[in-house]
Order: C-alpha cells, then sequence, then structure tokens
C-alpha cells in the first residue's frame, strides 16, 4: 500500500505484488488452454505453459513475493524452495513423452493439481492450507477412481485421505482457536500432524498409498503433488517429535518393503522413502533439517514422475535406484538429527542401506548426464548450507 | 446449541457402527442435529427445508449403496471398533481440559472430537465399503458439530456439501468394483 501511495514508483516494485497471484493463478489458467487446445498441438502446449508457470513461481521465489490481503506468501527460509517444486514434476512429466498424459482431460487434470499444490504451499494458514491439501488429495483419488480397472484403489485412496483431512481440518481449528492453551493446542497439533501426514502417506498410510500408484497418469504425480505442501505445513507446525516419528515409520516400512518388491514398483518405493526421510528432515528443524527437506522433496520433484518408467529413461533408473541422487539430502537430514535426537541417526542410517537396493547384474550404469545433474544438486546444497547455517 | 443430545447420539452410532444399517442411522442423525439447531433458533424454517433436502438428496444413494454390498461385520471388526472407540472416548475426555473451556461447550467439544476420530477408527478397520462410507459419515457428522460449536457457516456448508459428495463418491467406486466382479 504504502509502495502505491509513494510518488516514487518503480517497476520491480509495482510487480512484485502482481507475481505472486500469477504464479498461483497460471496453472488454472493453463488448464483451461489446454481444453481449448487441439489434440495435435496439446503436448507442445502442456510443455510450454508448465514451463512459464515454473519460471513464474521461481520469479515469485526470487522476488519473496506476496498476495497482499491474502495468506499466501513465499514461505521464510529455505521452506520457499518447496514453492515451484509441483511445476517442476508437472514441467518434467510433460516434456517425457511416455509419462505425459495422453487423454486431453487427464492432462488437463494434471495442470489443475500441479496448480492446487502450488497454492497449498503457498498457503501460510494451517487451516486453509488442510482444506487446499485435502482437495487435492481427494482429486487424485477421483482420478483414479474413475480410470478403468482401479475402482477400489480410488476408493482407498478417497478414504485415506477424506480421513487425513478429517483429523487435519479440527486440529488446525483448535490451534486457531484463541482461547486454546495448553493441552487443547498440544491436541490440535497431534490431530494437524496425524491427519497431514495420513493425507500424505505417511506412516502406516503408506502402503494404502504405494499400493494405489502403478498405472493410473495423474498418481505419478500424486507423490509430489501431496508430499510437498503437507511437509511445508509439517515443518512448521508445532508437534515436531511427531513428524519425525510418522517419518521414521515410514522410512521402515519402505525399507521392509523394498527387499520383497518386484523391480518394476522399487522405483516408487525409493520416492517413498525420500519422503519418510524429508518428514524426518522436517521434525529435526534448523537450517539443515530445512535444507535437507528441500533437497530430498526436489529429488522427488525430479524423479517421482519417472520413478514407474525405469526402461523409458534409462539414464534416470541408477539415480531412482540407488540413493545417489538424495545423497545431499541424506546427509543434511543426518546432521539434522544429530542436533535433535541422536539416538536416531543410526536406525535411520540402517534403514536406508538396507531399503536401498543395488543395482541387479549391473543393469544400470551411472551415465554422464546422471553424474552432472548429481554433481550439481550437491553442489548447490552445499551452497544452501553455507547460506542458512 | 443448547442440548449435547445430539452430539452424543452422533457419538453412540458411531462407536456402534458395526451395525448393518449404519448409513440410514448417520442420515437420521443429520436430520435430528439440524432439527435440534432449528428449535434452538427459533426460525425453524430454513434447517427444516435443509433436512427435507439432505434426506431427499441421500435417500436414494443410501438405499443403492444398500443394495449394492450388505455385508454384516466380522465380530473381530464390531470388537475392535468398540473397544477403540470407548478408549478414543475416554482419551477424550482426558485431552479437553475443564478449566479452558466453558461448561456448556466442553460436552459438544468431547461429543464432536469422539464422532471424528471414531469415524476415522471405523472408516481404517472396517473391511466392507459401506461400512467406511458410514464411517466417514460419522466423522463429517462430527465436524458438522464442530463448525456449529464454532458458528463457521462456511465449514458447515462445506461439511454439509462433503456429506453429499461421500455418498456419491462411494455409490460410484461400488458401482465400478461390482461391475469389475461380474467381469472376472
Amino acid at each position: 500500500m504504502a509502495a502505491v501511495s509513494s510518488p516514487m514508483l518503480s517497476l520491480p516494485v509495482l510487480s512484485l505484488p502482481v507475481l505472486m497471484p500469477l504464479a498461483l493463478c497460471w496453472p488454472f489458467l493453463s488448464m483451461g488452454v489446454l481444453a481449448a487446445c487441439s489434440p495435435a498441438s496439446a503436448r507442445a502446449a502442456a510443455i510450454g505453459l508448465s514451463g512459464i508457470g515454473l519460471v513464474l513461481a521461481v520469479l515469485a521465489v526470487a522476488a519473496r513475493s506476496v498476495w497482499p490481503a491474502t495468506p499466501f506468501a513465499v514461505p521464510s527460509g529455505p521452506l520457499g524452495l518447496l514453492l515451484p517444486l509441483p511445476l517442476v514434476a508437472l514441467f518434467v512429466a510433460s516434456l517425457s513423452a511416455d509419462a505425459a498424459p495422453g487423454r486431453r482431460g487427464t492432462r488437463v487434470l494434471t495442470h489443475g493439481l500441479a496448480g492446487g499444490a502450488v497454492a497449498a504451499t503457498a498457503c501460510a494458514d494451517p487451516l486453509s492450507g488442510a482444506v487446499a491439501i485435502g482437495g487435492v488429495a481427494m482429486l487424485v483419488a477421483l482420478a483414479t477412481a474413475v480410470t478403468r480397472g482401479a475402482a477400489r484403489a480410488g476408493w482407498d485412496l478417497f478414504r485415506l485421505s477424506l480421513s487425513g483431512t478429517l483429523l487435519a481440518v479440527p486440529g488446525a481449528a483448535l490451534l486457531a482457536a484463541s482461547d486454546a492453551a495448553g493441552r487443547l493446542e498440544g491436541l490440535g497439533g497431534l490431530l494437524l500432524t496425524l491427519g497431514l501426514g495420513t493425507v500424505a502417506g505417511l506412516g502406516p498410510a503408506a502402503p494404502v498409498v504405494l499400493a494405489a500408484g502403478d498405472a493410473v497418469a495423474p498418481m505419478a504425480l500424486a507423490p509430489v503433488m501431496t508430499a510437498v505442501p503437507v511437509l511445508r505445513h509439517l515443518a512448521e507446525g508445532p508437534d515436531r517429535m511427531g513428524v519425525m516419528a510418522l517419518g521414521l515409520v515410514t522410512v521402515w516400512l519402505m525399507a521392509l518393503s523394498i527387499r520383497v518388491a518386484p523391480a518394476g514398483r522399487r522405483g516408487r518405493l525409493s520416492v517413498g522413502l525420500m519422503i519418510g526421510l524429508g518428514a524426518m528432515a522436517a521434525g529435526a528443524g534448523g537450517g539443515a533439517g530445512q535444507a535437507g527437506l528441500v533437497a530430498l522433496m526436489l529429488s522427488v520433484a525430479l524423479m517421482g514422475p519417472l520413478a514407474r518408467q525405469d526402461v523409458a529413461f534409462g539414464w534416470a533408473a541408477p539415480l531412482v535406484h540407488a540413493p545417489f541422487l538424495p545423497f545431499g539430502g541424506f546427509v543434511l537430514t543426518l546432521v539434522a538429527l544429530c542436533d535433535a535426537a541422536p539416538l536416531l541417526v543410526l536406525p535411520v542410517a540402517v534403514g536406508v542401506a538396507v531399503g536401498s537396493p543395488g543395482a541387479v547384474g549391473g543393469a544400470f550404469r551411472t551415465g554422464w548426464l546422471g553424474r552432472g545433474v548429481a554433481a550439481l544438486l550437491l553442489a548447490g546444497l552445499v551452497v544452501v548450507l553455507w547460506g542458512w547455517r | 446449541m443448547a442440548s449435547p443430545l445430539p452430539g452424543l447420539l452422533i457419538a453412540a452410532s458411531v462407536v456402534l457402527s458395526g451395525l448393518r444399517w449404519a448409513l440410514p442411522w448417520q442420515a437420521g442423525l443429520v436430520v435430528l442435529t439440524l432439527l435440534a439447531g432449528a428449535l434452538d433458533d427459533g426460525a425453524p424454517v430454513r434447517p427444516c427445508l435443509a433436512a427435507l433436502f439432505v434426506v431427499a438428496g441421500t435417500a436414494a444413494l443410501v438405499w443403492g449403496l444398500a443394495r449394492l454390498e450388505d455385508r454384516a461385520p466380522m465380530p473381530g471388526e464390531r470388537i475392535s471398533g468398540v473397544g477403540g472407540g470407548l478408549m478414543l472416548t475416554i482419551l477424550a475426555v482426558l485431552a479437553v481440559p475443564r478449566g479452558l473451556v466453558d461448561a456448556v461447550s466442553r460436552p459438544d467439544l468431547i461429543a464432536a472430537l469422539v464422532a471424528i476420530l471414531c469415524g476415522v477408527l471405523a472408516a481404517a478397520i472396517r473391511r466392507s465399503v459401506v461400512g467406511q462410507c458410514a464411517g466417514l459419515a460419522g466423522a463429517v457428522n462430527g465436524l458438522l458439530l464442530l463448525a456449529g460449536l464454532g458458528g463457521r457457516d462456511a465449514v458447515l456448508a462445506g461439511a454439509v456439501a462433503l456429506q453429499g459428495a461421500l455418498l456419491l463418491v462411494a455409490f460410484v467406486c461400488l458401482r465400478r468394483i461390482a461391475w469389475g466382479r461380474e467381469l472376472t
């Protein structure tokens, strides 16, 4: 408001308030454009539109933009980097011809899901954020339910996300109540953590989510679309120990499942392992924990859409199977745990070591592209940690 | 809301959600809650119309769901539902402190929390789709009660819409599952 009334208006200052609404609304606008596109040009349009959305979100994060008079703002500190991650996943899914959904309705829906996830990530209010996260998760479940042969999986997902939302919304309402204090506030924080963890498929809910994610296109993006906003809210929530416990349970569940899983599903289970580690980093808190959370979720955003397409993406397969890409995030999580709960370091390290499947018969070799991407990410992590510790 | 009776009835219904006719029981409780609110308000026309609308909108879905699947709960499900529900009730009574919330709204708050927790529990332990749907309907009823308690009209309207959407999704999914069974 002060900038508007000031006579010395400069263009960047004036354009900053516009940037955040534009970045949040762009995926929903591109839904409309895609719905009107001809099938021949739909793939090119999806790539271009998701690329523009990604650039807008990155600009909004760089400018630390806010939407005045609404709860939408770029999260503070390293958590701000979580904002463009759903759009990164959408862009990667649009680029890959096989992973990109073929039907027009599915393609439009994935853009809407990414938009909802970005809006839920940007929402600073826990109550509105919980409602937005629940809406996104239920859209994923509905998209699964109407797919041929996946009605039972869709119903299970819908039941799970509705249960989580029904726990998270009263929790956020209890937290927001002005007269709540002491035990009531603790109860609200516990309900919020449990509910959001259930929506993201953390803890005991993980097997249901992973069992459902075999074939359907929106489900390939579901881990990113639900985990990014959930972990953003959990990282700032009041119940840190609960988040850490949920992350530990998830890591162990994934580690036990990966050993007996067929080769085709190990990619998705590795994604679940990264999300569990991310929850542990969010619970540990501090600069290292938040940077580790961002690094792990960046890995999920890059690899989540490709995790079921091992054969088509030969260069990405070793990065998904061996925890090489999220190695930096893993190290940062351990560093954060050393500050928060040193007793947890050993079980987490053992869980990840047991759960990471080795390359089968030397079939996967890391190419120059994979090594370059991993080196770039590790270098970025060092810079991030240097800046925020 | 002057009396905690609807909330306690909802909680009891959720604890006893192992019954075969759980869904009509839940719909009847929603109507009862709306009518009790109407008697409190002194302007009974709109809540009565809303109750009529709820009954008309959900009766067909409930009847369709009961026709598609009518599986009685296993004894283990019934035992864990009732036992877990009682334990959650005790936990909710302990968790809501006596001094911080005023004496009038404390039973309502406890009843709403118990309804939500027991509904989610029933949705997790029941194996039949209709039983899970009944549990979730009970949890949405608890959210309805909580929203009415806090005077949040937007949440109240959203919860009513959610109740209808839940029944619709359960009906569509169950129908597709039934088709899948017929094909295989």
